[in-house]
């Protein structure tokens, strides 16, 4: 039994391959997400071990393990001298450090969209750089810069810089360049050390510390040692063992790796869900085709189980082979993903990709249960060939199971999937799973069951889209009809494209509908002229200074800044603000419900609608809100305003910032300009000023507008990117069953060509064959994401989200023409393979 | 020779099957007048249908020359030929005739419409007439009766008037009612609507309906037989089998 299912196996090559080619883009995908992130991993490990390669003890204030981001508290520089005092201890130091923005004297930035700069107080105790090049700073004004930063912004020792923090930019000369263990650079971010004088100023720290590094004497368990300081520390600072805080920090680290993991898994599964119409397809059609052979197979005696075993043999050599070239194309895709972030400034270490056990494991397990579930249905109607079949003149197609039979579970399966997916998006969550795993398995559920119910309607759908193929005349015609001609096939070839067509709509709706929300929502309360903001993400934003020199301008009538961090609230990360509460009710339009939003005072916050009611807490109630570095304050509610959109829930007073988060950095400063001063003046009165601070952009309602949906539009460019791998399957199994029709067709071909139908008008129809599938399909898929579309907002609308339903309608129309296109392309090989095809051995029967 | 519907000078036709060269045509000289029905007849291998297909334009010869009418086949590329088969030549073959996904009327208009042409309603009526179609026009193949699909092919034949239409056993399928009748159609698609018909078969009371009967043994012509009836070509069967 083995040998034939190898023959069989021989016997389908290029179908198999084509089918091989799906599962192996769906495996990259696992695969591949998972090099990637344990390279990363791997990586970040080393990184951060050699990062504490000095130290025994980290002594830090504690953070919130949430919020691990945010800056921790600073803590008095006597704590050093105590521990000091412990037995035990070889040397300690206290240190400082913070974000900061690099620029050429001339005000170019460094490193832009990048990952941020990390700048520290060069010191003595535990210090794990190394100097590749150049000498230590020794005094203010000189500093070090990683090797791996040096070479990409192409500076070297001797040059000076601008360091940017929360005080007016500073120049700072290059005497050395460092490493950190084996490696020149620090993941991608840039890491400078300078002066401990210069760092206090630098990083605002007036005096106060933010870790010390403790050496333990010979022979001192760093453990041991740790808990002897923590003895003598104040509350709120926690002594650490060395190696225990740096794999606190890879951890955290390694969270947010989990994001691409994720995300690149994602669509790994999607285009493996989307192979399974195209496997099921190709395994239906190659049994269909061997009806006479595999009855033959019965009639000497093969039991239906054998061919069942015989069909599910070909499925698992077929998969193992696909997701072992996957693990394969995992490798490749992880090489490109790291050539993708050296192009946008990251730096990987060109190191040795990591390909765990576990990822083999994955890709192949992945690759094996998606091919041979979707080959069991053909395997199945394969052992349910009876033998007589082998007697028979004519190929039988598969008996026809009833119609009702195939509607009602198509229906039940769409029916429970709207069900999912609306449990999913009203955010209902039970054990274990969260809303979104209810919204995935919903649109799982919803793609089958229409699927399922597609050869109901492929008929007339297919017809009526056909229409003005039909209406060119006889090929036309003869096309359309072809198109319809198989309902099931139709619509298990259609699948794929359905999917990926779907999902695209989805996208674009989404972004559409940010767009046009973005768009309202700044026209509607963008009360101010102007707005500055920082350029980039990286980690410092704008520099308090900033916005004290505008607001002595002349041209300036009132300004307001604004400072965004995170914190928590009731178990949930929010976006939290504080500004001038008087400026900002002035600059910035709100809809006040309960309370004044300008008057709360340093124990109270204003918060939005949302907040309330998510928080359960109304006006005059009390709310903890945890801190990265405070930890739980409790605070009043002192306003309440209308949530509308993008932007903070809770804002605070500046002084209750400041008593929280250690972080001083501006993210937006709101400008009004005094009267009778012109936009395009203002602009230029601003500019002079944002010019000292590289990196600072000054903008008008328009301007903001466009920058705020220019970021949409690049994280749902990257979705669609990664969604012309399902359109690249769907493309697959068009040409897949057009070879297999022109096979089964090959006499009527023949029989056309022999009464004049020439090469090029059979090509046509194979084309237009294939474009009315294609279109089918994105037909399907259209309307589904239109609803998936219209489901998610709704439920966002529901929610007191505030966004507008926007259908991009050129957009969507641009998805219908790409699907036919790439129908039109899918078409080429097997419309060569027809009108090449051979007259005489189409029509012979001898 | 104006009369000449089609011909062959010489031809001759070699392929390879395997290491063994096959002689399926061998110095054949031979023409079909208008307006008249011939039958080629010869045992299996003989090489009857590598004539038809030769004549048709189908299939190529490896020496001598083929003409239809006055054309000289060898000289076409395989654009021209088809171009010619759809304008002046019309088939029928033993089966398959039909695309399935087209009804009757649209099979019957097939060679016309291809061309981008329309078809002669007059001349259509009269062949749908002729061969009893009336009320079939709308009905897909699969809807048809196994004579009634043959008939289709021959109306299709027909109604784009070619200069010759070649049928390769089109009653072979059929059974001996069916089959009678549509040759009886044939016969009067030549006697009452002045067509050029040339058949292949290997069954004498089919070719009985013929004009002329041309044998066919080993790649040669080995006989002729003028006016035949089906006893008179059994005769000549046996005679040549001896």
């Amino acid at each position: 039994m083995w040998r034939a299912t190898w023959k069989g196996l021989l016997g389908h090559k290029l179908r198999l391959a084509l089918t091989a080619l799906a599962i192996f883009l769906g495996t990259s995908f696992v695969a591949g997400s998972y090099v990637f992130t344990d390279t990363l991993g791997g990586l970040f490990d080393n990184l951060f071990s050699s990062a504490f390669a000095g130290t025994d003890v980290l002594v830090q204030a504690t953070v919130d393990e949430d919020l691990s981001f945010v800056q921790r508290a600073r803590f008095d520089p006597e704590v050093v001298d105590a521990i000091q005092a412990v037995e035990g201890v070889e040397a300690a130091e206290g240190t400082v450090g913070g974000f900061a923005n690099l620029a050429t004297p001339d005000g170019e930035v460094l490193g832009g969209q990048g990952p941020p700069t990390i700048g520290s107080a060069w010191i003595e105790v535990g210090n794990p750089f190394e100097l590749r090049d150049g000498r230590p700073p020794a005094a203010d004004g000189e500093m070090v810069l990683d090797k791996a930063s040096a070479d990409r912004f192409g500076l070297t020792v001797g040059q000076e810089i601008l360091v940017i923090t929360l005080g007016r930019p500073e120049r700072f000369e290059i005497v050395g360049l460092i490493g950190l263990g084996s490696s020149d650079g620090f993941g991608g971010a840039t890491a400078i050390g300078v002066d401990p004088v210069a760092a206090d100023r630098i990083f605002g720290a007036d005096g106060q510390i933010d870790a010390v590094n403790v050496v333990a004497r010979d022979g001192v368990d760093p453990a041991l040692l740790a808990e002897q300081i923590q003895t003598v520390l104040p509350d709120g600072v926690r002594a650490l063992d060395a190696r225990l805080a740096a794999e606190e920090q890879l951890a955290g680290f390694k969270q947010a790796l989990g994001f691409i993991n994720t995300f690149l898994l994602v669509f790994g599964l999607v285009a493996l869900f989307a192979s399974t119409f195209l496997i099921q397809n190709t395994f239906q059609i190659i049994v269909t085709q061997r009806t006479r052979e595999l009855a033959m197979f019965r009639a000497i005696g093969a039991t239906r189980r054998q061919i069942m075993a015989m069909v599910l043999g070909e499925a698992t050599i077929v998969a193992i082979l696909a997701s072992a070239a996957g693990v394969g194309g995992g490798i490749g895709l992880a090489e490109a993903i790291r050539w993708a972030f050296e192009r946008f400034g990251g730096d990987i270490p060109s190191g040795d990709l990591v390909v765990a056990r576990r990822t083999v494991g994955a890709a192949l397990l992945t690759g094996l249960v998606v091919t041979l579930v979707s080959a069991l249905i053909p395997a199945l109607n394969a052992s349910r060939i009876l033998p007589v079949a082998a007697m028979r003149e004519a190929v039988s197609p598969p008996r026809r199971r009833s119609l009702r039979r195939r509607g009602f579970t198509g229906a039940i399966l769409a029916g429970i999937g709207v069900a999912l997916l609306f449990a999913g998006l009203r955010g209902f969550r039970t054990a274990g799973l969260s809303p979104v795993a209810f919204v995935g398995a919903g649109a799982g559920s919803l793609f089958v069951g229409i699927a399922v119910l597609t050869p109901l309607f492929t008929r007339p759908l297919g017809r009526t889209l056909g229409a003005p193929v039909a209406a060119m005349g006889t090929i036309g015609r003869l096309a359309r009809e072809n198109a319809v001609r198989s309902p099931r096939r139709t619509a298990a070839t259609s699948s794929s494209i359905m999917i990926g067509t779907a999902l695209a709509a989805l996208a674009l709706i989404l972004g559409s509908s940010l767009d046009t929300t973005t768009d309202a929502l700044i026209r509607d309360r963008f009360r101010s002229d102007l707005i500055v903001q920082p350029g980039g993400f990286g980690g410092a934003e704008l520099s308090p200074r900033v916005a004290v020199e505008l607001a002595e301008l002349p041209e300036v009538s009132a300004l307001v800044a604004i400072r965004r961090n995170a914190a928590e609230i009731d178990g949930d990360t929010e976006f939290v603000a504080s500004a001038d509460m008087a400026r900002l009710v002035e600059l910035v339009r709100f809809e006040n419900r309960q309370g004044r939003m300008d008057q709360i005072t340093d124990s109270q916050v204003a918060i939005s609608t949302d907040l309330a009611g998510d928080a359960d807490v109304g006006l005059g109630d009390p709310i903890v809100i945890t801190f990265g570095s405070s930890g739980d304050q409790s605070f009043t509610v002192g306003a309440v305003f209308e949530a509308d959109g993008p932007g903070s829930d809770l804002y605070m007073t500046p002084a209750a910032w400041e008593a929280n988060f250690v972080e001083r950095f501006d993210s937006s400063i709101f400008v009004n300009l005094a009267e009778g001063v012109g936009l395009e003046a203002g602009r230029e009165a601003l500019t002079a000023v944002t010019a000292k601070y590289p990196g600072t952009n000054v903008l008008d309602q328009n301007q903001f507008a466009e920058e705020a949906k220019s970021q949409i539009r690049q994280f749902i460019g990257l979705v669609f990117a990664l969604l012309a791998l399902t359109l690249l399957i769907g493309f697959v199994g068009i040409l897949n069953t057009l070879l297999l029709s022109i096979i089964e067709r090959t006499r009527e071909i023949g029989l056309l060509r022999a009464v004049g139908t020439t090469r090029r008008q059979l090509s046509r129809m194979v084309t237009w064959e294939a474009v009315i599938v294609a279109v089918f399909g994105a037909v399907l898929g259209l309307t589904l994401g239109v609803f998936f579309g219209w489901a998610v907002i709704t439920s966002l609308q529901a929610d007191d989200v505030e966004i507008l339903l926007s259908i991009p309608g050129t957009w969507l129309a641009a998805a219908v023409a790409v699907a036919a296109v790439s129908g039109v392309v899918a078409a080429v090989y097997p419309a060569r393979r027809a009108s090449r095809l051979n007259v005489l051995a189409a029509i012979a029967y001898e | 020779m104006p009369d000449i519907a089609a011909s062959t000078e010489r031809a001759t036709k070699i392929y390879m099957s395997g290491p063994a060269e096959v002689r399926a045509l061998d110095d054949v000289t031979v023409a079909f007048h208008k307006g008249r029905f011939s039958a080629i007849m010869g045992p299996s291998g003989s090489g009857k249908s590598t004539l038809l297909h030769c004549l048709a334009g189908l299939d190529s010869v490896t020496g001598g020359k083929v003409y239809l009418g006055e054309q000289d086949l060898g000289t076409l590329s395989d654009r021209e030929l088809t171009l010619l088969r759809r304008s002046r030549v019309g088939f029928i073959f033993q089966a398959f005739n039909l695309i399935p996904t087209l009804n009757a009327t649209e099979n019957i208009t097939l060679p016309t419409d291809i061309a981008g042409r329309r078809p002669d309603r007059t001349w259509f009526n009269r062949v749908i007439d002729v061969l009893g179609l009336g009320d079939r026009l709308t009905h897909r193949p699969s809807e048809l009766s196994g004579g009634q699909q043959q008939r289709v092919a021959v109306a299709r034949a027909l109604v784009a008037r070619p200069d010759i239409i070649f049928a390769d056993e089109p009653s072979g399928n059929l059974d001996s009612k069916s089959g009678a009748q549509l040759l009886g159609f044939l016969r009067r698609a030549v006697d009452d609507l002045g067509q050029t018909i040339v058949m292949v078969t290997h069954d004498p009371v089919a070719a009985a309906y013929a004009d002329r009967v041309v044998f066919l043994a080993d790649g040669r012509v080995v006989d002729e037989l003028e006016s035949p009836t089906s006893d008179a070509i059994l005769d000549r069967i046996k005679s040549l089998e001896t």
